[in-house]
Protein backbone atom coordinates (compact mmCIF):
# COMPACT_ATOMS: atom_id res chain seq x y z
CA UNK A 1 0.00 0.00 0.00
CA UNK A 2 1.92 3.38 -1.27
CA UNK A 3 1.24 6.44 0.89
CA UNK A 4 -1.99 8.54 -0.65
CA UNK A 5 -0.81 12.00 1.73
CA UNK A 6 2.42 12.19 2.95
CA UNK A 7 3.15 15.31 5.18
CA UNK A 8 7.29 16.07 5.60
CA UNK A 9 8.04 18.47 8.69
CA UNK A 10 4.57 20.46 8.06
CA UNK A 11 4.59 23.27 10.04
CA UNK A 12 2.56 26.21 10.70
CA UNK A 13 3.11 29.37 13.07
CA UNK A 14 0.78 32.45 13.46
CA UNK A 15 2.91 34.83 15.27
CA UNK A 16 4.32 32.86 18.26
CA UNK A 17 2.36 29.94 18.10
CA UNK A 18 3.33 26.74 16.52
CA UNK A 19 -0.02 25.57 15.81
CA UNK A 20 1.65 22.73 14.36
CA UNK A 21 5.14 21.98 14.49
CA UNK A 22 6.98 19.78 12.78
CA UNK A 23 4.76 17.09 11.78
CA UNK A 24 5.83 14.09 9.59
CA UNK A 25 2.95 11.20 8.82
CA UNK A 26 1.89 9.34 5.79
CA UNK A 27 -1.77 8.15 4.95
CA UNK A 28 -1.96 4.87 3.01
CA UNK A 29 -4.52 4.23 0.29
CA UNK A 30 -8.16 3.23 1.93
CA UNK A 31 -7.15 3.92 5.36
CA UNK A 32 -9.32 5.56 7.91
CA UNK A 33 -7.59 7.39 10.36
CA UNK A 34 -8.39 9.19 13.25
CA UNK A 35 -6.90 12.47 14.03
CA UNK A 36 -7.30 13.12 17.84
CA UNK A 37 -6.46 15.48 20.66
CA UNK A 38 -7.52 18.00 22.91
CA UNK A 39 -9.07 21.27 21.89
CA UNK A 40 -6.58 23.59 20.27
CA UNK A 41 -3.75 20.73 19.37
CA UNK A 42 -3.87 21.86 15.89
CA UNK A 43 -6.33 19.74 14.24
CA UNK A 44 -8.34 21.70 12.38
CA UNK A 45 -5.36 23.93 11.39
CA UNK A 46 -3.79 20.54 9.83
CA UNK A 47 -6.96 20.14 8.12
CA UNK A 48 -6.91 23.58 6.76
CA UNK A 49 -3.09 23.08 5.88
CA UNK A 50 -3.51 19.82 4.04
CA UNK A 51 -6.99 21.63 1.97
CA UNK A 52 -4.71 24.82 1.51
CA UNK A 53 -6.95 26.99 2.62
CA UNK A 54 -3.57 27.99 5.12
CA UNK A 55 -0.06 27.81 3.83
CA UNK A 56 2.56 25.90 5.43
CA UNK A 57 4.64 27.18 7.16
CA UNK A 58 7.55 25.05 6.77
CA UNK A 59 7.67 21.56 5.33
CA UNK A 60 5.98 19.84 2.06
CA UNK A 61 2.71 18.08 1.54
CA UNK A 62 2.68 15.17 -1.10
CA UNK A 63 -0.56 13.75 -2.09
CA UNK A 64 -1.16 10.94 -4.98
CA UNK A 65 2.89 11.59 -6.07
CA UNK A 66 2.59 15.50 -6.28
CA UNK A 67 3.32 17.70 -4.33
CA UNK A 68 0.39 20.19 -2.99
CA UNK A 69 1.63 22.49 -0.95
CA UNK A 70 1.37 26.02 -1.89
CA UNK A 71 -1.22 25.11 -4.31
CA UNK A 72 -4.45 27.17 -3.70
CA UNK A 73 -7.65 25.45 -2.41
CA UNK A 74 -9.56 24.73 -5.54
CA UNK A 75 -6.67 23.47 -7.37
CA UNK A 76 -6.12 21.18 -3.99
CA UNK A 77 -9.97 19.88 -4.39
CA UNK A 78 -9.48 19.04 -8.18
CA UNK A 79 -6.84 16.48 -7.03
CA UNK A 80 -8.90 14.65 -4.81
CA UNK A 81 -9.00 15.99 -1.25
CA UNK A 82 -12.23 16.57 -0.21
CA UNK A 83 -13.32 18.23 3.15
CA UNK A 84 -15.97 18.71 5.84
CA UNK A 85 -15.86 21.79 7.79
CA UNK A 86 -16.65 21.90 11.87
CA UNK A 87 -18.78 24.78 11.32
CA UNK A 88 -20.90 23.53 8.38
CA UNK A 89 -20.38 26.42 5.24
CA UNK A 90 -23.45 25.59 2.78
CA UNK A 91 -24.71 28.23 0.06
CA UNK A 92 -27.61 29.50 2.12
CA UNK A 93 -29.07 30.85 -1.00
CA UNK A 94 -28.93 27.69 -3.36
CA UNK A 95 -31.18 25.05 -2.66
CA UNK A 96 -30.01 21.73 -1.40
CA UNK A 97 -29.68 19.88 -4.75
CA UNK A 98 -27.83 23.16 -6.00
CA UNK A 99 -25.08 22.97 -3.14
CA UNK A 100 -24.18 19.92 -4.28
CA UNK A 101 -24.64 20.05 -7.70
CA UNK A 102 -22.04 22.65 -7.96
CA UNK A 103 -19.52 20.51 -5.80
CA UNK A 104 -20.29 17.90 -8.84
CA UNK A 105 -19.74 20.83 -11.29
CA UNK A 106 -16.66 22.09 -10.14
CA UNK A 107 -14.61 19.69 -8.11
CA UNK A 108 -16.62 16.96 -9.32
CA UNK A 109 -15.16 16.90 -12.65
CA UNK A 110 -18.44 16.56 -14.12
CA UNK A 111 -18.92 19.72 -16.79
CA UNK A 112 -22.71 18.59 -18.05
CA UNK A 113 -24.85 20.37 -15.71
CA UNK A 114 -28.14 18.02 -16.11
CA UNK A 115 -25.32 14.81 -15.22
CA UNK A 116 -23.84 16.71 -12.59
CA UNK A 117 -27.38 17.02 -11.09
CA UNK A 118 -27.80 13.76 -11.47
CA UNK A 119 -24.34 12.66 -9.93
CA UNK A 120 -25.69 15.06 -6.63
CA UNK A 121 -29.24 13.38 -6.68
CA UNK A 122 -27.23 10.22 -6.13
CA UNK A 123 -25.34 11.41 -3.34
CA UNK A 124 -28.25 13.12 -1.53
CA UNK A 125 -29.81 9.48 -1.47
CA UNK A 126 -26.84 8.15 0.06
CA UNK A 127 -26.60 10.54 2.86
CA UNK A 128 -30.54 10.44 3.58
CA UNK A 129 -31.55 14.00 2.15
CA UNK A 130 -33.93 12.69 -0.36
CA UNK A 131 -36.95 14.50 -0.28
CA UNK A 132 -35.32 17.94 0.66
CA UNK A 133 -33.07 18.63 -3.15
CA UNK A 134 -35.33 21.29 -3.75
CA UNK A 135 -35.60 23.33 0.29
CA UNK A 136 -33.18 26.11 0.95
CA UNK A 137 -30.25 25.34 2.23
CA UNK A 138 -30.43 27.49 5.26
CA UNK A 139 -33.52 25.44 6.14
CA UNK A 140 -32.10 22.63 7.22
CA UNK A 141 -31.51 21.65 10.62
CA UNK A 142 -28.04 20.90 12.13
CA UNK A 143 -28.04 17.82 11.63
CA UNK A 144 -29.27 18.18 8.00
CA UNK A 145 -26.06 20.15 7.50
CA UNK A 146 -23.82 17.81 8.40
CA UNK A 147 -25.60 15.37 5.48
CA UNK A 148 -25.45 18.17 3.45
CA UNK A 149 -21.58 18.58 3.86
CA UNK A 150 -20.92 15.50 4.02
CA UNK A 151 -22.81 15.08 -0.02
CA UNK A 152 -21.05 17.76 -1.35
CA UNK A 153 -17.70 16.28 -0.27
CA UNK A 154 -18.75 13.01 -1.73
CA UNK A 155 -19.68 15.05 -4.95
CA UNK A 156 -16.38 16.11 -5.62
CA UNK A 157 -14.91 12.60 -6.40
CA UNK A 158 -12.45 12.54 -3.62
CA UNK A 159 -9.94 10.20 -3.17
CA UNK A 160 -9.62 11.43 0.50
CA UNK A 161 -12.06 12.80 2.63
CA UNK A 162 -11.56 14.72 5.63
CA UNK A 163 -13.65 15.14 8.60
CA UNK A 164 -13.81 17.60 10.37
CA UNK A 165 -16.17 16.98 13.46
CA UNK A 166 -18.67 15.72 11.05
CA UNK A 167 -20.27 13.82 14.02
CA UNK A 168 -20.61 17.06 16.60
CA UNK A 169 -23.70 17.59 17.57
CA UNK A 170 -25.47 14.42 16.59
CA UNK A 171 -27.17 12.56 18.43
CA UNK A 172 -28.74 9.07 18.70
CA UNK A 173 -29.75 7.55 15.58
CA UNK A 174 -28.12 10.34 13.44
CA UNK A 175 -25.27 9.17 14.71
CA UNK A 176 -25.23 5.51 14.22
CA UNK A 177 -26.49 6.57 10.48
CA UNK A 178 -23.62 8.77 10.06
CA UNK A 179 -20.90 6.38 11.57
CA UNK A 180 -22.66 3.37 9.06
CA UNK A 181 -22.32 6.09 6.37
CA UNK A 182 -18.47 6.29 7.01
CA UNK A 183 -18.30 2.80 6.98
CA UNK A 184 -19.69 2.07 4.11
CA UNK A 185 -17.36 4.61 2.14
CA UNK A 186 -14.35 3.06 3.79
CA UNK A 187 -15.54 -0.28 2.34
CA UNK A 188 -15.62 1.02 -0.91
CA UNK A 189 -12.06 2.09 -0.57
CA UNK A 190 -12.17 5.77 -0.31
CA UNK A 191 -9.43 7.16 2.34
CA UNK A 192 -10.56 9.03 5.35
CA UNK A 193 -9.21 11.36 7.93
CA UNK A 194 -11.66 11.45 10.65
CA UNK A 195 -11.44 14.19 13.97
CA UNK A 196 -13.34 12.62 16.15
CA UNK A 197 -14.20 13.50 20.13
CA UNK A 198 -15.98 10.70 20.74
CA UNK A 199 -13.83 8.01 22.05
CA UNK A 200 -16.46 5.00 20.55
CA UNK A 201 -16.69 6.43 17.27
CA UNK A 202 -12.85 6.27 16.43
CA UNK A 203 -11.68 2.87 18.30
CA UNK A 204 -14.52 1.57 15.98
CA UNK A 205 -14.08 2.90 12.97
CA UNK A 206 -10.47 3.50 12.25
CA UNK A 207 -7.30 1.44 11.66
CA UNK A 208 -4.69 4.27 12.74
CA UNK A 209 -5.02 6.82 15.33
CA UNK A 210 -3.09 10.32 15.11
CA UNK A 211 -2.42 12.39 18.54
CA UNK A 212 -1.74 15.72 18.17
CA UNK A 213 -0.98 17.65 21.25
CA UNK A 214 -0.20 21.22 21.29
CA UNK A 215 0.44 20.80 17.73
CA UNK A 216 2.57 18.19 17.88
CA UNK A 217 2.66 14.70 16.88
CA UNK A 218 2.67 12.57 20.03
CA UNK A 219 1.46 9.06 18.54
CA UNK A 220 1.26 7.59 15.41
CA UNK A 221 -0.11 4.06 14.84
CA UNK A 222 -2.55 1.20 14.83
CA UNK A 223 -5.47 1.95 16.81
CA UNK A 224 -5.21 -0.25 19.56
CA UNK A 225 -1.30 0.71 20.45
CA UNK A 226 -2.32 4.03 20.42
CA UNK A 227 -4.55 3.58 23.00
CA UNK A 228 -2.37 2.17 25.19
CA UNK A 229 0.12 5.24 25.03
CA UNK A 230 0.94 6.48 28.12
CA UNK A 231 1.52 9.65 26.71
CA UNK A 232 -1.84 9.52 25.20
CA UNK A 233 -3.74 9.00 28.26
CA UNK A 234 -1.61 11.23 30.18
CA UNK A 235 -2.27 14.61 27.00
CA UNK A 236 -5.94 13.36 26.37
CA UNK A 237 -7.10 10.10 26.93
CA UNK A 238 -6.99 10.92 30.86
CA UNK A 239 -6.99 8.52 33.69
CA UNK A 240 -10.73 8.35 34.44
CA UNK A 241 -11.44 6.84 30.40
CA UNK A 242 -8.93 4.14 31.46
CA UNK A 243 -10.26 3.25 34.44
CA UNK A 244 -13.87 3.39 32.65
CA UNK A 245 -12.48 0.99 30.35
CA UNK A 246 -10.83 -1.11 32.86
CA UNK A 247 -14.35 -1.42 34.38
CA UNK A 248 -16.16 -2.26 31.00
CA UNK B 1 -42.64 21.54 -3.42
CA UNK B 2 -42.85 22.31 -6.89
CA UNK B 3 -43.35 26.19 -5.99
CA UNK B 4 -40.21 26.01 -3.94
CA UNK B 5 -38.53 24.96 -7.08
CA UNK B 6 -39.72 27.54 -9.61
CA UNK B 7 -39.45 30.68 -6.84
CA UNK B 8 -36.03 29.64 -6.19
CA UNK B 9 -34.66 28.99 -9.80
CA UNK B 10 -36.65 31.94 -10.90
CA UNK B 11 -33.90 33.69 -9.36
CA UNK B 12 -31.79 32.35 -11.38
CA UNK B 13 -33.18 31.49 -14.66
CA UNK B 14 -35.88 32.94 -16.15
CA UNK B 15 -38.93 31.39 -17.40
CA UNK B 16 -39.71 30.88 -20.43
CA UNK B 17 -43.10 32.91 -20.23
CA UNK B 18 -40.56 35.55 -18.20
CA UNK B 19 -39.17 35.36 -21.61
CA UNK B 20 -41.37 35.37 -23.85
CA UNK B 21 -43.08 38.71 -22.70
CA UNK B 22 -39.64 40.19 -22.18
CA UNK B 23 -39.13 39.12 -26.26
CA UNK B 24 -42.20 41.02 -26.89
CA UNK B 25 -41.39 44.46 -25.39
CA UNK B 26 -38.00 44.19 -27.57
CA UNK B 27 -39.59 43.78 -30.36
CA UNK B 28 -41.86 46.78 -29.72
CA UNK B 29 -38.88 48.55 -28.86
CA UNK B 30 -37.20 47.93 -32.28
CA UNK B 31 -40.22 49.16 -33.85
CA UNK B 32 -40.57 52.35 -32.09
CA UNK B 33 -38.61 54.79 -33.77
CA UNK B 34 -41.18 54.66 -36.75
CA UNK B 35 -43.91 56.59 -34.07
CA UNK B 36 -41.59 58.59 -31.50
CA UNK B 37 -40.58 61.96 -31.57
CA UNK B 38 -37.20 63.35 -31.31
CA UNK B 39 -37.66 63.66 -27.17
CA UNK B 40 -38.70 60.31 -26.83
CA UNK B 41 -36.07 58.86 -29.08
CA UNK B 42 -33.49 60.43 -27.09
CA UNK B 43 -35.08 59.03 -23.29
CA UNK B 44 -35.18 55.64 -25.19
CA UNK B 45 -31.82 55.71 -25.82
CA UNK B 46 -31.15 56.87 -22.47
CA UNK B 47 -32.82 54.22 -20.87
CA UNK B 48 -31.29 51.65 -22.97
CA UNK B 49 -27.73 53.33 -21.85
CA UNK B 50 -28.62 52.25 -18.66
CA UNK B 51 -30.11 49.12 -19.07
CA UNK B 52 -26.54 48.32 -20.20
CA UNK B 53 -24.71 49.90 -17.57
CA UNK B 54 -27.20 48.58 -14.92
CA UNK B 55 -27.02 44.54 -16.14
CA UNK B 56 -23.13 45.27 -16.71
CA UNK B 57 -23.14 46.03 -12.86
CA UNK B 58 -24.82 43.06 -12.54
CA UNK B 59 -22.16 40.74 -13.15
CA UNK B 60 -19.77 42.31 -10.17
CA UNK B 61 -21.83 43.60 -8.43
CA UNK B 62 -25.41 41.58 -8.26
CA UNK B 63 -23.99 38.13 -9.44
CA UNK B 64 -20.41 37.56 -7.57
CA UNK B 65 -21.71 40.00 -4.73
CA UNK B 66 -18.22 42.15 -5.37
CA UNK B 67 -20.11 46.06 -5.09
CA UNK B 68 -18.57 48.11 -7.40
CA UNK B 69 -18.36 51.89 -8.17
CA UNK B 70 -16.06 51.85 -10.90
CA UNK B 71 -18.65 51.61 -13.56
CA UNK B 72 -17.45 55.37 -14.26
CA UNK B 73 -14.20 54.21 -14.82
CA UNK B 74 -15.18 51.80 -17.71
CA UNK B 75 -17.78 53.92 -19.39
CA UNK B 76 -15.09 57.09 -19.39
CA UNK B 77 -12.16 54.83 -20.68
CA UNK B 78 -14.70 53.25 -23.52
CA UNK B 79 -16.02 57.05 -24.41
CA UNK B 80 -11.70 57.94 -24.45
CA UNK B 81 -11.11 55.37 -26.88
CA UNK B 82 -13.96 55.70 -29.17
CA UNK B 83 -13.32 59.60 -29.23
CA UNK B 84 -9.43 59.46 -29.81
CA UNK B 85 -9.42 56.59 -32.18
CA UNK B 86 -12.69 58.36 -34.54
CA UNK B 87 -11.24 61.28 -34.49
CA UNK B 88 -7.68 59.99 -35.68
CA UNK B 89 -9.98 57.81 -38.32
CA UNK B 90 -8.27 54.94 -37.25
CA UNK B 91 -11.57 52.52 -37.47
CA UNK B 92 -14.32 52.79 -38.78
CA UNK B 93 -17.60 54.24 -37.02
CA UNK B 94 -19.64 50.90 -36.51
CA UNK B 95 -16.10 49.50 -35.34
CA UNK B 96 -16.22 51.93 -31.83
CA UNK B 97 -18.28 50.40 -29.74
CA UNK B 98 -16.18 46.81 -30.30
CA UNK B 99 -13.15 49.02 -29.89
CA UNK B 100 -14.44 50.71 -26.64
CA UNK B 101 -15.04 47.35 -25.26
CA UNK B 102 -11.88 45.37 -26.01
CA UNK B 103 -10.07 48.30 -24.57
CA UNK B 104 -12.08 48.09 -21.19
CA UNK B 105 -12.27 43.79 -21.09
CA UNK B 106 -8.27 44.54 -21.00
CA UNK B 107 -8.04 47.56 -18.39
CA UNK B 108 -10.38 45.62 -16.47
CA UNK B 109 -8.49 42.72 -16.17
CA UNK B 110 -4.80 44.58 -15.29
CA UNK B 111 -6.98 46.19 -12.40
CA UNK B 112 -9.15 43.68 -11.44
CA UNK B 113 -6.03 41.73 -10.39
CA UNK B 114 -5.03 43.43 -7.40
CA UNK B 115 -8.26 44.71 -6.58
CA UNK B 116 -10.61 41.57 -6.55
CA UNK B 117 -7.90 40.74 -3.80
CA UNK B 118 -10.04 43.19 -1.61
CA UNK B 119 -13.26 42.54 -0.39
CA UNK B 120 -16.98 44.31 0.53
CA UNK B 121 -16.33 48.67 1.63
CA UNK B 122 -12.70 47.97 0.58
CA UNK B 123 -13.97 46.82 -2.73
CA UNK B 124 -16.06 49.28 -3.02
CA UNK B 125 -13.64 51.69 -1.98
CA UNK B 126 -10.53 50.21 -4.33
CA UNK B 127 -13.26 50.79 -7.67
CA UNK B 128 -14.61 54.23 -6.45
CA UNK B 129 -10.40 54.83 -7.00
CA UNK B 130 -10.05 53.95 -10.25
CA UNK B 131 -12.92 55.87 -11.73
CA UNK B 132 -11.09 59.23 -10.18
CA UNK B 133 -7.40 58.11 -11.26
CA UNK B 134 -8.40 57.28 -14.86
CA UNK B 135 -10.22 61.00 -14.75
CA UNK B 136 -7.18 62.34 -13.75
CA UNK B 137 -5.04 60.84 -16.28
CA UNK B 138 -7.89 61.98 -18.68
CA UNK B 139 -7.62 65.29 -17.19
CA UNK B 140 -3.74 65.65 -17.31
CA UNK B 141 -2.59 63.50 -20.57
CA UNK B 142 -3.43 66.87 -22.47
CA UNK B 143 -1.36 65.46 -25.89
CA UNK B 144 -3.94 62.33 -26.07
CA UNK B 145 -7.51 63.54 -24.58
CA UNK B 146 -7.14 67.20 -25.19
CA UNK B 147 -7.14 67.68 -21.56
CA UNK B 148 -9.58 70.31 -20.08
CA UNK B 149 -10.53 70.84 -23.70
CA UNK B 150 -12.33 67.72 -24.40
CA UNK B 151 -12.57 66.36 -27.47
CA UNK B 152 -14.86 67.11 -30.32
CA UNK B 153 -15.95 63.94 -32.45
CA UNK B 154 -16.67 64.30 -36.20
CA UNK B 155 -19.76 63.73 -37.62
CA UNK B 156 -20.31 60.21 -38.79
CA UNK B 157 -22.39 58.89 -41.92
CA UNK B 158 -25.77 57.48 -39.98
CA UNK B 159 -25.73 53.70 -39.87
CA UNK B 160 -29.34 53.35 -39.79
CA UNK B 161 -31.48 56.34 -41.64
CA UNK B 162 -30.71 59.46 -39.20
CA UNK B 163 -28.54 60.28 -36.78
CA UNK B 164 -31.18 59.67 -33.81
CA UNK B 165 -32.25 56.15 -35.29
CA UNK B 166 -28.40 55.12 -35.86
CA UNK B 167 -27.38 56.01 -31.93
CA UNK B 168 -31.42 54.34 -31.22
CA UNK B 169 -30.06 51.01 -32.93
CA UNK B 170 -27.05 50.99 -31.32
CA UNK B 171 -27.92 51.31 -27.85
CA UNK B 172 -30.42 48.52 -28.71
CA UNK B 173 -28.12 45.56 -29.91
CA UNK B 174 -25.61 46.98 -27.52
CA UNK B 175 -28.68 46.14 -24.48
CA UNK B 176 -29.93 43.29 -26.61
CA UNK B 177 -26.02 41.93 -26.50
CA UNK B 178 -25.69 42.59 -23.07
CA UNK B 179 -28.67 41.09 -22.12
CA UNK B 180 -27.62 37.92 -24.34
CA UNK B 181 -24.43 37.61 -21.85
CA UNK B 182 -26.42 38.37 -18.62
CA UNK B 183 -28.81 35.37 -19.73
CA UNK B 184 -26.50 33.09 -20.93
CA UNK B 185 -23.74 33.70 -17.74
CA UNK B 186 -26.89 32.81 -15.37
CA UNK B 187 -27.87 29.81 -16.59
CA UNK B 188 -23.89 28.60 -17.15
CA UNK B 189 -21.89 26.86 -14.73
CA UNK B 190 -20.05 30.05 -14.79
CA UNK B 191 -23.04 31.51 -13.23
CA UNK B 192 -23.47 29.01 -10.10
CA UNK B 193 -19.55 29.56 -9.74
CA UNK B 194 -20.33 33.30 -9.21
CA UNK B 195 -23.67 32.91 -7.13
CA UNK B 196 -21.19 30.36 -4.97
CA UNK B 197 -18.58 32.82 -4.38
CA UNK B 198 -21.19 35.76 -3.80
CA UNK B 199 -22.76 33.30 -0.69
CA UNK B 200 -19.32 32.14 0.79
CA UNK B 201 -16.26 32.62 -1.30
CA UNK B 202 -14.06 30.08 0.94
CA UNK B 203 -16.47 27.55 0.44
CA UNK B 204 -16.58 28.23 -3.07
CA UNK B 205 -13.01 27.88 -3.32
CA UNK B 206 -12.94 24.56 -1.53
CA UNK B 207 -15.61 22.68 -3.80
CA UNK B 208 -12.83 23.40 -7.14
CA UNK B 209 -14.16 26.57 -7.69
CA UNK B 210 -11.37 28.74 -9.16
CA UNK B 211 -12.69 32.08 -7.42
CA UNK B 212 -10.09 34.53 -8.52
CA UNK B 213 -10.30 33.87 -12.31
CA UNK B 214 -14.03 33.86 -11.93
CA UNK B 215 -14.22 36.91 -10.46
CA UNK B 216 -12.37 39.11 -12.98
CA UNK B 217 -14.19 37.56 -15.49
CA UNK B 218 -16.95 39.36 -13.85
CA UNK B 219 -15.20 42.44 -13.52
CA UNK B 220 -14.38 42.40 -17.77
CA UNK B 221 -17.89 41.63 -18.32
CA UNK B 222 -18.83 44.15 -16.37
CA UNK B 223 -16.25 46.35 -17.74
CA UNK B 224 -16.13 45.80 -21.83
CA UNK B 225 -20.07 46.47 -21.98
CA UNK B 226 -20.13 50.09 -20.55
CA UNK B 227 -16.91 50.52 -22.42
CA UNK B 228 -19.30 49.57 -25.61
CA UNK B 229 -21.87 52.51 -24.07
CA UNK B 230 -18.88 54.83 -23.70
CA UNK B 231 -18.03 54.53 -27.30
CA UNK B 232 -21.16 55.24 -28.70
CA UNK B 233 -22.36 57.74 -25.90
CA UNK B 234 -19.19 59.41 -27.10
CA UNK B 235 -20.26 59.82 -30.75
CA UNK B 236 -23.98 60.51 -29.71
CA UNK B 237 -23.27 63.97 -27.85
CA UNK B 238 -20.38 64.63 -29.91
CA UNK B 239 -18.33 65.93 -27.59
CA UNK B 240 -16.37 64.62 -24.23
CA UNK B 241 -14.43 65.95 -21.16
CA UNK B 242 -13.34 64.50 -18.47
CA UNK B 243 -15.95 65.22 -15.95
CA UNK B 244 -18.67 64.57 -18.31
CA UNK B 245 -17.11 60.90 -19.40
CA UNK B 246 -15.92 59.50 -15.75
CA UNK B 247 -19.15 61.36 -14.09
CA UNK B 248 -19.24 59.37 -10.50
CA UNK B 249 -23.26 59.48 -10.98
CA UNK B 250 -22.63 56.64 -13.73
CA UNK B 251 -20.98 54.60 -11.24
CA UNK B 252 -23.88 55.00 -8.31
CA UNK B 253 -26.79 55.01 -10.66
CA UNK B 254 -25.90 51.78 -12.01
CA UNK B 255 -25.43 49.87 -9.27
CA UNK B 256 -28.79 51.77 -7.55
CA UNK B 257 -30.80 50.77 -10.86
CA UNK B 258 -29.94 47.49 -10.09
CA UNK B 259 -31.18 47.46 -6.71
CA UNK B 260 -34.43 49.40 -7.79
CA UNK B 261 -34.95 46.05 -10.76
CA UNK B 262 -33.62 43.32 -8.45
CA UNK B 263 -30.09 42.55 -7.79
CA UNK B 264 -28.72 39.64 -9.10
CA UNK B 265 -31.63 38.84 -11.57
CA UNK B 266 -31.89 38.64 -14.96
CA UNK B 267 -34.59 40.97 -15.73
CA UNK B 268 -33.93 43.16 -13.00
CA UNK B 269 -31.42 45.56 -13.93
CA UNK B 270 -33.72 46.45 -17.06
CA UNK B 271 -36.47 46.79 -14.94
CA UNK B 272 -34.50 48.93 -12.25
CA UNK B 273 -33.20 51.24 -15.14
CA UNK B 274 -36.59 51.83 -16.68
CA UNK B 275 -37.87 52.99 -13.53
CA UNK B 276 -35.20 54.98 -12.25
CA UNK B 277 -35.30 56.59 -15.50
CA UNK B 278 -39.56 57.52 -15.25
CA UNK B 279 -38.42 58.78 -11.97
CA UNK B 280 -35.98 60.67 -13.05
CA UNK B 281 -37.71 62.35 -16.02
CA UNK B 282 -41.48 63.17 -14.06
CA UNK B 283 -39.42 64.46 -10.71
CA UNK B 284 -37.04 66.85 -12.97
CA UNK B 285 -39.80 67.99 -15.23
CA UNK B 286 -42.75 68.48 -11.80
CA UNK B 287 -40.05 69.54 -9.06
CA UNK B 288 -37.32 71.83 -10.88
CA UNK B 289 -36.30 72.99 -7.19
CA UNK B 290 -35.93 69.74 -5.10
CA UNK B 291 -35.37 67.35 -8.03
CA UNK B 292 -32.54 65.39 -6.83
CA UNK B 293 -33.68 65.66 -3.51
CA UNK B 294 -37.11 63.71 -3.98
CA UNK B 295 -35.35 61.10 -6.23
CA UNK B 296 -33.30 60.28 -3.55
CA UNK B 297 -36.08 60.11 -1.21
CA UNK B 298 -38.10 58.05 -3.63
CA UNK B 299 -35.29 55.98 -4.31
CA UNK B 300 -34.60 55.19 -0.35
CA UNK B 301 -38.16 54.39 -0.20
CA UNK B 302 -38.56 51.61 -2.89
CA UNK B 303 -35.00 49.98 -1.51
CA UNK B 304 -36.56 50.46 1.97
CA UNK B 305 -39.72 48.70 1.21
CA UNK B 306 -39.14 46.62 -1.43
CA UNK B 307 -35.60 45.36 -0.76
CA UNK B 308 -35.46 42.45 -3.17
CA UNK B 309 -36.24 44.62 -6.30
CA UNK B 310 -39.77 45.89 -8.12
CA UNK B 311 -39.10 42.67 -10.16
CA UNK B 312 -39.98 40.89 -6.71
CA UNK B 313 -43.71 42.37 -6.95
CA UNK B 314 -44.69 40.84 -9.89
CA UNK B 315 -43.01 37.50 -9.17
CA UNK B 316 -44.66 37.12 -5.81
CA UNK B 317 -48.17 37.89 -8.25
CA UNK B 318 -47.45 35.51 -10.79
CA UNK B 319 -46.29 32.37 -8.14
CA UNK B 320 -49.39 33.18 -6.57
CA UNK B 321 -51.38 32.64 -9.60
Amino acid sequence: MGALLEMRNVSRRFGGLRAVNDVTMSIGKGKVVGLIGPNGAGKTTLVNLISGMLKLSEGEMWFDGRRIDGLPPYRISRCGVARTFQIVQPFPQLTVLENVTAAALFAGGISNQSEAEQFAEAQLKRVGLKGQENASASRLSLGQRKRLEFAKSLAMKPKILLLDEVNAGLHGTELDEAIALIRSLSEEGLTLVVIEHLMKVVVSLCDEIVVLHHGELIANGLARDVMNDPHVIEAYLGERYLKRRAAS
Amino acid sequence: MLPILSLRSSNHVPSSRALAVFGLIAVIVMMLPAVLDNYYMRLMTTVMMYCVLAWSWNFIGGFVGYPSFGIAAFFGLGAYAGAILLSAKYIPFWLSPAVGAAVCFIAAVLVGLPILRLRGHYFAVASFGIAEVFREVAMSWTDLTGGGMGINLPPQKPLFGTDAMTFYYMMFILSAVTFLATYLVARSRLGIAFRCIRQNEAAANMIGIDTTRSKIIAFAFASAFPGAAGAIYASWVGYIDATDAFDILISIKAPVMALLGGVGTVFGPAVGAVVYLVFEELVTRNFLQFHAGLLGIIIVVIILFLPTGVLSLVRQKTERT
